[in-house]
């Protein structure tokens, strides 16, 4: 065929989608949006199906069979969960703006820049093998059409005398940086590019099914006939899945492919970013998946078919689509089939070099500059021009990295086997999406190490071997390991063998990637950063629409200087345009000199979010704020302060709360204090009514007395008694009081020392004497002759012995009264009891009446009266030695006080 | 017809499902070199169960029928726990 | 005739100076140890004064107090209360079940004879 005539229709197809796009964007400036429906939605979606499923999987079918199956299945079982998955993918993306999967992944763990950049790393090596495939199968698939001399022999022809998959790379270069790079779009939607992707599906779609139909058809009678003479020829093995190996790589592929179809960053920039209402995704559900069906039906046939036309004749499978109907002499169809070749193979070029070219510019390259202080980028005027090169370049860069990959690796391998390459480099994001949109715990630091990791397993145990396959790389890489360490071999690491290459290559780089991300993300806290994100996307829901995450900003900003910024980036017009709806939608009337508050604030991010992604966006709003002059630097650490405001917070809540606990128990102790200012009170006017008892008989006798008249001289001699008995209570009470006060303060002087108690009790017995004669009581004595010394003060010992005796005075029998007092050993101490044969002390009172002022009214009135105290005192001496004290009645039935006193040994 | 309101799981089944059928073991029972009808048994399998699949998820992904209209954008995608 | 004065009294010292001052200024006195005998007094011969201690045994001078002022026929007896208690509440309490006066210890000798003296006084005019 012509080459001429193939160039020209070729440019004429590429001149046709462009007029499509241009077309496209012409209506959304109309506000008539033409790929506004689930239609165009699905059909961009399926830039899923590229040259790999155009000509590489009837390629893989020659070969092995069904096995190319489950890069279609994965995808249907993807959509089958799309509620949950996809539909919240897209509800994140649009809250946050998210311009690409490097921005949602980066927005996701804390807007953070290194995990940002890493993932466009990875995007952008990963994808690398994925654009050779691309360039290489339309340079083949170009020379094959060129080139077919005849039917029996195909073979290559060189129509430009130098490389075609050069040129094929600079031209769809150029086509890409044309089709995406022409102004910088306010919002993250390119309308004519996915008008023209949803065309280039329907055209490989259509070429595809009209080979298909030609050979089962035309060259045979239909199903039946093909899969007859496919038996007939020996080719029962294409009809199976694994006619000999395992299912280990079906299965591996079918996970891949489902990971691809979300991760791929060109398949989560149209599925995602692209997407202008989530209720397409209901249609896309089922119709993307049955797209896939309908374009895979044929590929068996066009496999056998081809099989058996040049059966015995060396062909390249891979390009039976187009061998097939130039074979049979069908050059319409033949270069149908080539542009629907081209079509799979552009529209994936254009997708992911915009796509990449987006996450390179946006979170590469912009941040890169930003904190480079002597590009001084805020200062500069028109931004936008800036931003179209870096990503004009990038695209530039993408496609020739791809063609250098083409140049090392490709040329030794199917175009299916490359493809896989760059589905398990996409398959490296999904434990961070994936973990990130359902796991409130993940982490940026568990993200990056689970990123970095799993790269570093797919580079070594994928993209490496293949350079060492290929020669550029020694061989013996492969044969004996890194530095011939045997259990660093790239497809049996640590000695992991009877795998396929993939499926050894999934689960290593796997284990390492969910395993860094899981465990680092446990290790440690989690920042405030990493914990708002998390909820955000975790929590997404219907409330959550429209509300962004920018509500921190407060700044003097005026809306002015706000809306000039942001067209530095995205063009002055579109700026204004964009204020302008804000304020209608607000309903509030601009004023370029006001402040702008939160609302605008986040507004204006949000603009700048859709053209240079979320992290730059932010800086750079952030830097506004804070003031003309200040260094990027300081405005990075914006972010960091307002992580330390959510934690500052955090913490003052922890305080209140210690607050409320303290006021708690200040409540507690103020009441316990008024319980003992109670308690003080009433002890004080106990004192006082004691006090008063005394004073009152002093004070009337004396005055009685002092006025002398109608007094005989016996009553004088009675009243001055009466007065001086009187006043030895007081001056008895007060001593008592004060002794008390000091024993229950602590400051009581005491004088410690080994002790003889018999001799003691001898002692304050002998003092009592006089008084037991008088009233004529009999007094019976039983101390034992070896009782051990006790520690104890000797004075306060004899105070007790006195104190109680009284006691038991007052309240023996009168007359006939007797007390016993004994003292013994019993355990390992002193046991003293005194004893009366009084009328008893009642049970209820036998705690009582060691209380302060606990007066019995029963005694006998000859008696000195009692101050109330002297039980009391007992009861703080005792204690004080360590012992104990207490009454009861004794076999008489008089009252029985008991105490012990343990030895100075024990 | 009735919606079940409990549309999570029927979507997880149906994922399972896809996942058993389509993973050994189950995959080897029909993975043979047989013709039946002039076709291979693993083609008409598993292009009949995906088929299947995608008619299961077109009907549980069909609208309510009071929110028909194509504007009717307020119909949730995320946790539809009330269909009824 | 002579008024009559009952003293509830249960320190004996304070009694017989009580007992003294009464007698000198021409009343008629008898004593009671405890509330409870107190009211018994009370019911053999109601006297004209009752200096009522708030710390008896038995029954306590408040009871005391409002079971006199509490009864009809007694109503007019006139009560001091005579008590070491000096508290506001403690007086506060003896007012309002009735007492006529309320005199802490020590007191004066005079100045309670002047108050019997007064009360039963104001009675007689009252009755003129």
């Amino acid at each position: 065929m012509q080459g001429g005539l193939v160039v020209g229709v070729s440019f004429a197809y590429l001149g046709l989608l462009f007029a499509i796009a241009y077309y496209g964007e012409r209506r959304a400036a109309q506000g008539r949006s033409l790929v506004n429906n689930p239609y165009i939605y699905t059909l961009s979606i399926a830039v899923y199906c590229t040259s790999w499923t155009f000509y590489g999987s009837v390629g893989r079918a020659a070969k092995t069979g069904l096995d190319f199956l489950p890069i279609y299945l994965g995808p249907t079982l993807v959509f089958v969960v799309w509620s949950f998955v996809l539909a919240k993918i897209i509800r994140i993306c649009k809250i946050h703006r998210i311009t690409s999967i490097a921005d949602f992944i980066s927005t996701r763990y804390g807007k953070n820049f290194a995990l940002g950049s890493l993932v466009t790393i990875i995007a952008v090596i990963g994808t690398t093998p994925y654009i050779s495939l691309q360039l290489k199968s339309i340079a083949t698939s170009f020379n094959l059409i060129v080139g077919f001399k005849n039917t029996d022999f195909p073979t290559y022809g060189n129509p430009f005398g130098i490389d075609t998959t050069l040129v094929v790379a600079i031209a769809l270069a150029l086509f890409a940086i044309l089709f995406g790079t022409r102004h910088i779009e306010s919002s993250e939607h390119h309308e004519g590019l996915v008008a023209a992707i949803a065309f280039e599906s329907l055209i490989k779609l259509f070429a595809f099914l009209a080979v298909g139909f030609f050979v089962t058809f035309s060259v045979f009678d239909g199903f039946g006939d093909l899969f007859y003479q496919a038996m007939a020829h020996g080719l029962t093995h294409l009809f199976v899945v694994n006619h000999d190996q395992g299912y280990g790589q079906w299965v591996t592929m079918t996970i891949l492919s489902m990971a691809a179809i979300l991760f791929l960053p060109r398949q989560f920039y149209i599925t995602a970013v692209e997407n202008r209402d989530e209720i397409q995704l209901r249609t896309a559900a089922w119709l993307f998946p049955l797209y896939l069906l309908v374009i895979n039906i044929f590929v068996l046939p066009i496999a056998i078919g081809g099989k058996i036309s040049f059966a015995g004749l060396a062909s390249d499978a891979d390009m039976f689509v187009l061998t097939v109907p130039l074979h049979f002499d069908q050059t319409q169809l033949a270069l149908f089939a080539f542009i629907g070749g081209l079509s799979a193979a552009t529209s994936m070029v254009i997708v992911a070099s915009i796509a990449l070219s987006t996450m390179v510019c946006n979170n590469l390259v912009m941040p890169l500059l930003l904190r480079w202080e002597w590009v001084n980028l805020t200062e500069r005027g028109d931004l936008s021009a800036l931003l179209l090169n870096i990503r004009r370049a990038s695209i530039l860069i993408i496609l020739l990295l791809g063609y250098g990959y083409f140049r090392i690796a490709s040329e030794s391998y199917s175009l299916v086997t490359i493809g896989l390459v760059s589905f398990s480099a996409a398959a490296q994001f999904a434990p961070a999406i994936i973990g990130g949109i359902f796991w409130k715990g993940g982490s940026s630091r568990g993200a990056l190490t689970g990123l970095s990791l799993g790269f570093l397993v797919w580079l070594y145990t994928l993209l490496l071997p293949s350079f060492a396959q290929s020669g550029w790389l020694p061989i013996n890489f492969i044969s004996d390991g890194l530095f011939g360490i045997y259990s660093l071999k790239p497809y049996a690491l640590f000695g992991l063998e009877g795998f396929d290459s993939l499926s050894h290559s999934l689960f290593w780089s796997m284990l390492a990637n969910i395993g860094g991300y899981v465990v680092v993300s446990l290790w440690g806290d989690l920042s405030p950063i990493d914990r708002i994100q998390g909820s955000l996307f975790v929590d997404v829901s219907e409330e959550n629409l429209g509300q962004k995450d920018s509500q921190y900003w407060q700044g003097t900003a005026t809306i002015g200087s706000m809306q000039e910024l942001v067209g530095r980036f995205v063009g002055t017009e579109r700026a204004e345009k964009g204020f302008q709806a804000f304020a209608s939608d607000q309903n509030i009337v601009m004023n370029e000199n006001d402040i702008a508050d939160s609302k605008m604030l986040a507004h204006a991010e949000s603009v700048l979010s859709g053209a240079i992604g979320s992290a730059t966006a932010r800086v750079i709003i952030g830097s506004m704020i804070k003031g003309e002059n200040v260094s990027f630097n300081e405005v990075f650490q914006i972010l960091d302060e307002t992580t330390q405001v959510i934690e500052y917070s955090r913490m003052l809540e922890v305080k209140s709360t210690e607050l409320e606990e303290t006021s708690l128990k200040l409540q507690r102790a103020n009441k316990r204090l008024k319980e003992f200012d109670s308690l003080k009170d009433d002890f004080l006017s106990t004192i006082s009514h004691e006090l008063r008892t005394p004073l009152t008989s002093i004070r009337a006798f004396s005055e009685i007395l002092f006025d002398a008249d109608g007094t005989t001289h016996e009553e004088r001699q009675h009243f001055l008694g009466i007065i001086t008995k009187e006043s030895e209570r007081l001056t008895r009470l007060i001593d008592q009081i004060l002794d008390l006060a000091k024993m229950e303060a602590g400051r009581m002087n005491w004088t410690m020392s080994n002790v003889d108690p018999a001799s003691t009790i001898k002692e304050a017995l002998a003092t009592m004497d006089g008084l037991i004669k008088e009233r004529k009581i009999q007094l019976i004595v039983d101390l034992s002759d070896t009782i051990p010394e006790i520690r104890a003060d000797r004075d306060q010992l004899a105070q007790v012995v006195i104190n109680v005796v009284s006691n038991a005075i007052k309240f023996c029998k009168h007359p006939g009264g007797i007390i016993r007092v004994s003292a013994r050993s019993h355990l390992n101490g002193l046991l003293v009891s005194i004893s009366d044969n009084g009328s008893g002390v009642l049970p209820e009172h036998r705690d009582f009446i060691f209380e302060k002022f606990h007066q019995s009214r029963q005694g006998s009135n000859e008696m000195p009266v009692g101050t109330g105290l002297g039980l009391a005192i007992c009861r703080q001496i005792i204690t004080f030695f360590g012992g104990d004290i207490w009454a009861d009645n004794g076999k008489e039935g008089g009252a029985r006080i008991t105490f012990n006193i343990p030895f100075s040994s024990a | 017809m009735r919606r079940t309101g409990r549309k999570k799981e029927w979507t997880l089944a149906l994922f399972c499902v896809g996942i058993l059928v389509l993973f050994p073991p189950i995959v080897s029972i029909f993975d043979k070199p047989v013709l039946v009808m002039g076709l291979p048994i693993a083609y008409v399998v598993l292009f009949g169960f995906w088929g299947l699949v995608i008619a299961a998820v077109a009907y549980g992904a069909r609208r309510k029928a009071s929110t028909d209209d194509p504007g009717a954008s307020s119909d949730s995608l995320i946790d539809k726990q009330s269909d009824s | 005739m002579a008024y009559s004065v009952l003293v509830a009294e249960d320190e004996p010292n304070i009694v017989l100076s009580l007992q003294f001052i009464m007698k000198k200024a021409g009343l008629n006195v008898r004593v009671a140890e405890n509330g409870a005998q107190a009211v018994r007094e009370i019911e053999i011969e109601k006297p004209d004064v009752v200096l009522l201690d708030i710390m008896l045994p038995k029954q306590d001078g408040f009871s005391v107090c409002e079971t006199i002022k509490s009864n009809a026929e007694w109503a007019d007896i006139k009560v001091i209360m005579l008590t070491a208690k000096s508290r506001d509440e403690d007086r506060q309490r003896a007012m309002d079940l009735g007492a006529d006066d309320y005199i802490t210890k020590p007191f004066s000798t005079r100045e309670l004879v002047d108050r019997v003296l007064e009360l039963v006084n104001e009675d007689r005019i009252a009755d003129a």
